[in-house]
C-alpha cells in the first residue's frame, strides 16, 4: 500500500515498562502478557491516516535492558519520534526517565518528537508514580504525556497517533527536511516530485512490503 | 533442536577449504588449488572441476537451475568468474564433472573478495577488496564478454564484504556491506544504477547473508555487538548477539552465527528468526576456521580448511515440541506450530497444555486465554469443569463468551454463561447481549429460559419481543409477569396474531390469555373484536374456537364468520365441497345465540331472527347435529327452533305437541295446530291419533289451559272414524276422562251410534248369551250327569246299529266299522268335525279385530300410566295381546315375533321421541330401564310359577321321553317336562338382539307358556293351537304333537274337550 509519509518510531524506556506489548498491542491489537526480553531491535509498522493522508509508521522496540544500550543508540538518529515509556507501578522506571531522555536528546536529531507514556495504567491499585508527576515532568521537559495502558489498549493508539500527528504538524511547519532520511522521516513516491534520490522506481514503490 | 553434532573429517587433497555452497542435492567446495569439490550425500567428496589455478575466492550454487559460479584467480592478477553447468554432477556427483559454460574475465588486477549472482543469471556484482563494486548485465551463460559498470567506488568504505541481491516485485535491489558502510543499491534499471541511504556501519567478509523471512527478505548483517537486518527501507530489527563474528549463514528460517570465542573456539548459534528464540548454541573447539557453513540433506554441515565438518540434525518437529513443553516455552511452542503450518487441532492441543500449564501454575486468568483459544477443538467441558471446580465466575464467564462468539455454544453453555451473569448482577452486561446486534450468539429460547429461571422477566420478555417469539413474550406475559399492562398484552397480542404460528400460540395459551384479558381489561370488546379479525383470516380458526367458548364475546363473532364463510361459499360454489366438519360449530353457535336471547327473550328479535336464519341454514351442512340443536332449543324455552327442528327430523307428533302446548295458552293459535295436523296427517294418518290423544290429554297444571275449541276436535274425530284409525269405544273411553265438552263430542257421538244399530247388536248378544248359557248348561250336563246313548242306527251307513258300536257324545253313533272307515280322527266324531272346524275357525276370525283394539288401548295404557306401566304390561300379557295369530304358521319365528312386539309396544312412547335431544333419552333412561325390568320381571315370574305348578302336578308320564321321536326331541330340554320353558331366560336375553341364538333355540312360545301361567283357569290346552299341522313338531309324526300334551298322559277323559262336543 502506498503511502504519503514513512514515520519511523523508536520506543524506549526501562526493560520490563511494557514496549513490546504497546508495539504489540498497535500493530496487532493484542496483549501478550507473556513477553520475552527484547533482544536487540524489535520491528514493527502500521498505516494510520492523518488529517486524510496514509502514513506508514515504522516502529523500532528497543530493548530496555542496559547490555543492549549501544545498540539501541544506534536507533535514535533515523527516528522522526521516540515513546518514552515508564512503568507507573515502579517508580525506579520513571526517575532512569532523565537518563533516557538524554541519551534520545544525545544521538537522536534535535527535531525529534518524544511523548512521554506512562504505561500500565490498569494497574491503579499498584501504581507508584502519580499522573501528575508524569505531567510535571512532561512539561518541564517539552514532552507530550500520556498514560496508556496495553493490556486494555487504552490510549495506545493515540500515544501513537498523536506523535505522528506532531511530527506530521511539524513537517507543515517546515521544521523537519523531509529529504533527509536520516530525520526518520520518507515521503511515498507520489509525494516526492522533487526528490532526488528517490527514483521512480525507487524502494519506496514497492507495494509488497506493508507490513515491515 | 538441533541435536546431534558429530565431528567427521573429509578426506580432501592437500589443499584447504575456502569457500562452499550447497542447496541441490550436492554440497560444492573451492579449495585453495582451485579444484571444486562435490560431497554427496554419503558424504564423499571427488574433485569435479579444476576451475581456477591460484584458488578459489568464492562458489556459488543458483537455486533454481543447475550453474555453478565460482570466482576464482587464474593467473596471478588475473581473476575470472566461470560458469559451470552442473546438471550431469547432481545426477552423479561420483562420476561426472562439471562442464564449462563461459568464462568471465574480470577487468581489474585487483583481488575480488566476493561476488553475488542474481537468479535470473543475468546481473553479477563482484566486490573488491579495495572497495569498488563492479556489476556486469547480461546473459552470463553465454560468455560473452560483458562491460562491467562501476557501482561503488574504490576506497570509499573500505574493502566489500558482502553482497545480495533482493528481488522485489517491480525492483532488484543489490545490498553490499564493506568494512565501514552497508549500502543498498536500486539495480533495477540499466541505466539508473542509484545508491540509497545505508548504514554507516559494515561488516567483515562472511559476516552477512540474505535471509528469506516469511514475511519479509532481509540482509543481515553481523558485526560484534548485534545483528542487524536491513531492509529496503533501511535499518530492521536487530538481534544483540555479542561477539567478534565469523560467519553468519541463514537457512531454512534459521540463521546460523559463528562467532569467535576465543582462539581455536566458536561460540555457535542458531537463532530462529521467525519466532525470535535461540534454538542451539553450542562451542565447538576447532584449530583450523570454520570456512563454510551448508545445509543439505535435513542437515547443517560445517566445515573447516582442513577438510574435518561437523553435522547438526534438527530434531523432528515433535520432539522439538516436546522440549517447548519440558521446558515451559509453551508461547515458543506456539510460535514454531504456527509457522509450521499446525493443524487447528494440534494447535489447540498446544493451546490446550499451556493452558493447563498455567492453571496449574495458578494463573487462572492467563490459563483462560489460552483455553479460549481451544474453543471449537477442546471438548468446552473441560475448561468448564476445571473452572467450576475454581469457581472463577469471572474467567468462566470469558470462556464461555468466546464460545458463544464462536457459535458452537450449546443450550447448557448459554445457560451457564447467562447463570454466570446473573449471579454476577451484570445486568448491563446482560441488557448489552440482548441490544448489541452483534451479541446474537444467545440462542433466544434457552436465553429466555434462563432468564424466567432466575426471575428476569424483563429481559425475557425483552428478548422473546426482539427474537419475535411472541408466543415466549406472551406465556412470559401470562405465566410470570401476571399483572401485565394493557398495552404490552395487546401489542404482544397483535404481532402473535400476524406471525405463522398465531394458531399454536393461540390454542396454547388461549384459555389463559382470554384469562388474562378479562383480568386486565374487563371492557376489552375492542380487541376482541381485533382478535376475531385476525383470528377470522387464519385456516385454523375452527380448532381455536374451542379456547373461547367462556368468552362469549369472542366466540358469536368467530363462529358468525366462520359460519357465514361457509354459507357465502355454499352459495357461491356449488360444486364447493361443504366444510362438513362445521355442523358442531354451527351447533355451538346456536347455543351461544340462545345464550343470548335467554338473556332478554321478549325484545331480542335480531338474535331471534339471527336463530331461525341459522336454523334454516345450517342444515345443510352434514354434520349439523339437529339432536344437539333441539336440545339446545329445549334448553332455552326457543319454541320457534324446535318447531324447526321437529319438522325437519319430521318428528311430527313432537311438533305437534308443541302445537298444542303452544295452542292451549294461546288460543288464536288453534287453527295453526289444526293445520300442522293436516299438513302431516296425509302421510302420517296415524298423525291424527296422536292429535286425539293430545286434546284428549288433561292439562296440566294450570286451569287457564283452554281446551281445544270444539270444530278442532269435531274434525279430528271426524278424521278418526273416516280413517278407521280408532275404535269408537277406545275414543269414547278417553272421551269419557276428559273435561272437554259434551258439545264437541256430540256430532261423533250420533255418527258413531248411527253407524250400526245397536239394537241389532243387542239382539244379537242376547241369542249369544242364550246360546252360551245353553253351552253352559250342556256341557255341566255332560260333567255331572249320565248320558244315555240311544241312537240305534248308525250315523255313517244309517244302518241299524250293532256291535261294535261307537259312541259319542254328541249322541253320534257309529258302526265300529263304519267309524274306522269313516272318521278321519279316532277322537272326532266324524258328523260333528266338521261343524266343531268350522266354529273353531269362526272363532278365530272373531277374535282378529279385537286384537287390534287390544294394541291400541295397550298402547293408550301404557303412554298414560306413567309410573306403573309393569302393571299395564302384565295385565297385556294376560290378555294375550303378544301373541300373534297370523305367525302360526312359522311358529319358529314365533317367539321372536312376539318379542319384538313387546319390544315395541314397550318402547313406543319412547321411541316416538327417537332423534329428540340426548338428555331427553336420558331422561327417559330411566323408565325405559325400569320398563326392561318390568318386563324381564313379568315374563319371568309367571314362568316360574308354572313351572311350579308343572313340578306339583302328579302325573308326568315315565314314557314321556320315549315317547318322543329322537327326530324332534329338542337336546337342551330333554329333562324337562316343558322342555320350551328352559329356554325362557334365553329367550329373554335373545330379546337384546342375536338372531343366531334364537335360531338354534327349540320353538318356544314363551307368550303362550305365560298365557298359560296366567290364565290356568282356563281349562283351554295351550298346545291345541299347535296342534295345526303347521307345526313343526307334528308334521312327521303326528302322535308326537299329541303325546306332547301334558295334560295328555293324566287319566283326563277326551271327552272333556269342551270343544270334542
Amino acid at each position: 500500500m502506498s503511502y504519503a509519509y514513512l514515520f519511523k518510531y523508536i520506543i524506549i524506556g526501562d526493560t520490563g515498562v511494557g514496549k513490546s506489548c504497546l508495539l504489540l498491542q498497535f500493530t496487532d491489537k493484542r496483549f501478550q502478557p507473556v513477553h520475552d526480553l527484547t533482544i536487540g531491535v524489535e520491528f514493527g509498522a502500521r498505516m494510520i491516516t492523518i488529517d486524510g493522508k496514509q502514513i506508514k509508521l515504522q516502529i523500532w522496540d528497543t530493548a530496555g535492558q542496559e547490555a543492549f544500550r549501544s545498540i539501541t543508540r544506534s536507533y535514535y538518529r533515523g527516528a522522526a519520534g521516540a515513546l518514552l515509556v515508564y512503568d507507573i507501578t515502579r517508580r525506579d522506571t520513571f526517575n532512569h526517565l532523565t537518563t533516557w531522555l538524554e541519551d534520545a536528546r544525545q544521538h537522536s536529531n534535535s527535531n525529534m518528537v518524544i511523548m512521554l507514556i506512562g504505561n500500565k495504567s490498569d494497574l491503579e491499585s499498584r501504581r507508584e508514580v502519580k499522573k501528575e508527576e508524569g505531567e510535571v515532568f512532561a512539561r518541564e521537559h517539552g514532552l507530550i504525556f500520556m498514560e496508556t495502558s496495553a493490556k486494555t489498549a487504552a490510549n495506545v493508539e493515540e500515544a501513537f497517533i498523536n506523535t505522528a500527528k506532531e511530527i506530521y504538524e511539524k513537517i507543515q511547519e517546515g521544521v523537519f527536511d523531509i529529504n533527509n532520511e536520516a530525520n526518520g522521516i520518507k515521503i511515498g513516491p507520489q509525494h516526492s516530485p522533487t526528490s532526488p534520490s528517490s527514483p521512480s522506481g525507487g524502494p519506496g514503490s514497492s507495494p509488497g512490503s506493508g507490513c515491515c | 533442536m538441533i541435536s546431534t553434532l558429530s565431528e567427521t573429517w573429509l578426506a580432501l587433497l592437500d589443499a584447504s577449504v575456502r569457500c562452499g555452497s550447497s542447496g541441490r542435492g550436492c554440497i560444492y567446495l573451492g579449495d585453495s588449488d582451485g579444484a571444486v569439490h562435490a560431497i554427496s550425500r554419503q558424504l564423499t567428496a571427488k574433485m569435479v572441476a579444476e576451475a581456477h589455478i591460484k584458488g578459489i575466492v568464492q562458489i556459488h550454487q543458483c537455486r533454481q537451475s543447475a550453474y555453478l559460479l565460482t570466482l576464482g584467480e587464474d593467473e596471478p592478477a588475473a581473476y575470472s568468474l566461470k560458469v559451470w553447468d552442473a546438471t550431469l554432477v547432481e545426477q552423479d556427483p561420483m562420476r561426472s564433472r562439471l562442464s564449462l559454460k563461459s568464462v568471465i574475465k574480470l577487468s581489474r588486477v585487483k583481488p575480488p573478495t566476493c561476488f553475488a549472482v542474481h537468479e535470473n543469471l543475468t546481473l553479477l556484482a563482484v566486490g573488491y577488496e579495495d572497495g569498488e563494486i563492479q556489476l556486469y548485465r547480461g546473459e552470463l551463460t553465454r560468455g560473452r564478454s560483458i562491460k562491467p559498470k562501476i557501482l561503488q567506488r574504490e576506497g570509499e568504505h573500505g574493502s566489500v564484504t558482502g553482497l545480495a541481491f533482493k528481488t522485489m516485485e517491480k525492483s532488484i535491489l543489490l545490498f553490499s556491506v564493506s568494512k565501514h558502510a552497508v549500502t543498498p543499491f536500486d539495480v533495477t534499471n540499466k541505466d539508473r544504477d542509484v545508491n540509497f541511504q545505508g548504514d554507516k556501519v559494515g561488516g567483515d567478509l562472511n559476516c552477512s547473508c540474505y535471509a528469506e523471512g516469511s514475511s519479509e527478505d532481509h540482509f543481515i548483517v553481523g558485526r560484534s555487538d548485534a545483528v542487524y537486518c536491513y531492509t529496503h527501507e533501511g535499518r530492521g530489527p536487530c538481534y544483540g548477539f555479542d561477539g567478534e563474528k565469523h560467519l553468519l549463514y541463514y537457512f531454512r528460517g534459521y540463521l546460523l552465527i559463528i562467532a569467535l570465542a576465543s582462539v581455536e573456539s566458536y561460540h555457535l548459534t542458531i537463532f530462529d528468526c521467525a519466532n525470535k528464540f535461540v534454538a542451539f548454541q553450542s562451542t565447538i573447539h576447532s584449530s583450523e576456521p570454520i570456512k563454510v557453513a551448508a545445509s543439505e540433506w535435513g542437515c547443517l554441515f560445517l566445515l573447516t580448511s582442513d577438510g574435518s565438518f561437523w553435522q547438526l540434525k534438527e530434531r523432528d518437529l515433535q520432539t522439538k515440541m516436546t522440549v517447548f513443553y519440558k521446558k515451559n516455552h509453551y508461547d515458543l511452542a506456539i510460535k514454531v506450530a504456527k509457522c509450521n503450518n499446525f493443524d487447528p487441532e494440534g494447535m489447540a492441543d498446544i493451546y490446550r497444555q499451556y493452558g493447563d500449564h498455567l492453571y496449574n501454575k495458578g494463573d487462572l486468568d492467563g490459563a483462560i486465554r489460552q483455553y479460549c483459544k481451544t474453543v471449537g477443538k477442546l471438548e468446552a467441558s473441560y475448561v468448564v469443569r476445571k473452572y467450576m471446580d475454581a469457581s472463577r465466575v469471572l474467567n468462566l464467564l470469558e470462556y464461555l463468551e468466546v464460545i458463544h462468539k464462536s457459535g458452537i455454544a450449546t443450550q447448557d453453555m448459554t445457560t451457564l454463561l447467562l447463570n454466570c451473569l446473573t449471579k454476577l448482577k451484570q445486568n448491563e452486561k446482560i441488557e448489552h447481549y440482548m441490544k448489541d446486534p452483534s451479541c446474537n450468539f444467545l440462542d433466544p429460547e434457552t436465553a429466555i429460559k434462563v432468564f424466567r429461571k432466575g426471575g428476569m422477566y424483563k429481559q425475557a420478555y425483552q428478548l422473546a419481543n426482539k427474537h419475535e417469539l411472541y408466543g415466549c413474550a406472551l406465556q412470559i406475559l401470562i405465566d410470570d409477569v401476571r399483572d401485565p399492562c394493557k398495552e404490552d398484552l395487546y401489542n404482544i397480542l397483535e404481532k402473535v396474531l400476524q406471525t405463522d404460528k398465531a394458531e399454536e400460540i393461540l390454542r396454547k395459551y388461549g384459555s389463559s390469555l382470554v384469562q388474562l384479558v378479562s383480568q386486565v381489561d374487563p371492557k376489552s370488546t375492542e380487541t376482541w373484536r381485533k382478535v376475531v379479525a385476525l383470528l377470522s383470516l387464519s385456516p385454523s380458526k375452527r380448532e381455536l374456537v374451542e379456547l373461547f367458548i367462556s368468552k362469549k364475546e369472542v366466540l358469536v363473532p368467530l363462529l358468525e364468520d366462520i359460519c357465514q364463510a361457509c354459507q357465502y361459499w355454499w352459495n357461491e360454489f356449488s360444486d364447493y365441497d361443504f366444510e362438513s366438519s362445521d355442523g358442531p360449530l354451527m351447533n355451538l353457535l346456536l347455543e351461544a345465540y340462545l345464550d343470548q336471547w335467554t338473556k332478554n327473550k321478549d325484545t331480542d328479535v335480531a338474535t331471534k331472527e339471527k336463530l331461525l336464519a341459522l336454523l334454516t341454514k345450517a342444515p345443510d351442512c352434514p354434520s349439523w347435529d339437529w339432536a344437539r340443536a333441539l336440545f339446545a332449543c329445549k334448553m332455552f324455552g326457543f319454541s320457534s327452533g324446535e318447531i324447526i327442528a321437529f319438522e325437519k327430523l319430521g318428528l311430527h307428533n313432537d311438533l305437534l305437541a308443541i302445537r298444542y302446548a303452544e295452542a292451549s295458552s294461546n288460543p288464536s293459535l288453534w287453527p295453526k295446530f289444526f293445520e300442522t295436523c293436516q299438513k302431516y296427517a296425509e302421510t302420517k294418518p296415524s298423525l291424527w291419533k296422536d292429535a286425539f290423544y293430545l286434546i284428549t290429554t288433561p292439562p296440566e297444571g294450570s286451569y287457564a289451559a283452554q281446551y281445544c275449541p270444539q270444530h278442532i276436535v269435531e274434525e279430528i274425530l271426524e278424521r278418526l272414524l273416516t280413517q278407521n284409525l280408532m275404535e269408537p269405544l277406545p275414543i269414547i273411553d278417553r272421551l269419557c276422562k276428559t273435561r272437554l265438552k259434551l258439545g264437541s263430542v256430540r256430532q261423533f257421538l250420533s255418527k258413531v251410534l248411527d253407524r250400526k244399530g245397536i239394537e241389532d247388536y243387542e239382539e244379537e248378544s242376547r241369542k249369544l248369551q242364550a246360546e252360551t248359557t245353553n253351552i253352559r248348561q250342556h256341557i255341566e250336563t255332560l260333567r255331572t250327569k249320565p248320558l244315555v246313548f240311544q241312537g240305534t242306527r248308525c250315523n255313517a251307513c244309517s244302518q241299524k246299529l250293532d256291535f261294535p258300536s261307537v259312541h259319542f257324545l254328541c249322541q253320534h253313533s257309529f258302526h265300529q266299522q263304519c267309524f274306522d272307515s269313516f272318521a278321519a280322527n279316532e277322537r272326532d266324531c266324524p258328523v260333528c268335525w266338521q261343524k266343531n272346524r268350522d266354529l273353531l275357525e269362526a272363532d278365530r276370525a272373531d277374535k282378529k279385530p279385537t286384537k287390534a283394539a287390544f294394541d291400541a288401548d295397550f298402547a293408550v295404557k301404557l303412554s298414560n300410566s306413567k309410573s306403573n306401566s309393569f302393571a299395564v304390561i302384565a295385565d297385556a300379557f294376560g290378555k294375550g295381546i303378544f301373541r300373534d295369530e297370523d305367525q302360526r304358521p312359522r311358529e319358529i319365528l314365533g317367539p321372536k315375533r312376539s318379542i319384538e312386539k313387546l319390544r315395541l309396544a314397550v318402547a313406543q312412547p319412547f321411541d316416538s321421541r327417537e332423534g329428540t335431544s340426548e338428555a331427553r333419552l336420558r331422561l327417559h333412561e330411566g323408565s325405559l330401564s325400569y320398563a326392561e325390568k318390568s318386563i324381564s320381571t313379568s315374563s319371568q315370574a309367571p314362568i316360574e310359577s308354572l313351572l311350579e305348578t308343572m313340578k306339583k302336578s302328579p302325573a308326568v308320564p315315565s314314557g314321556f321321553e320315549g315317547r318322543r321321536s329322537p327326530l324332534t326331541q329338542p337336546k337342551a330340554a330333554t329333562k324337562l317336562p316343558f322342555p320350551r320353558v328352559q329356554s325362557t331366560s334365553a329367550s329373554v336375553t335373545s330379546r337384546q338382539e342375536s338372531p343366531q341364538l334364537q335360531k338354534r333355540k327349540p320353538p318356544v312360545s314363551i307368550i303362550a307358556a305365560v298365557q298359560q301361567s296366567v290364565k290356568q283357569s282356563e281349562p283351554k290346552n295351550p298346545f291345541e293351537e299347535d296342534g295345526d299341522t303347521s307345526n313343526p313338531f307334528l308334521e312327521p309324526e303326528p302322535e308326537a304333537a299329541t303325546s306332547k300334551n301334558p295334560f295328555e298322559e293324566d287319566d283326563y277323559d277326551s271327552s272333556l274337550n269342551p270343544f270334542a262336543e
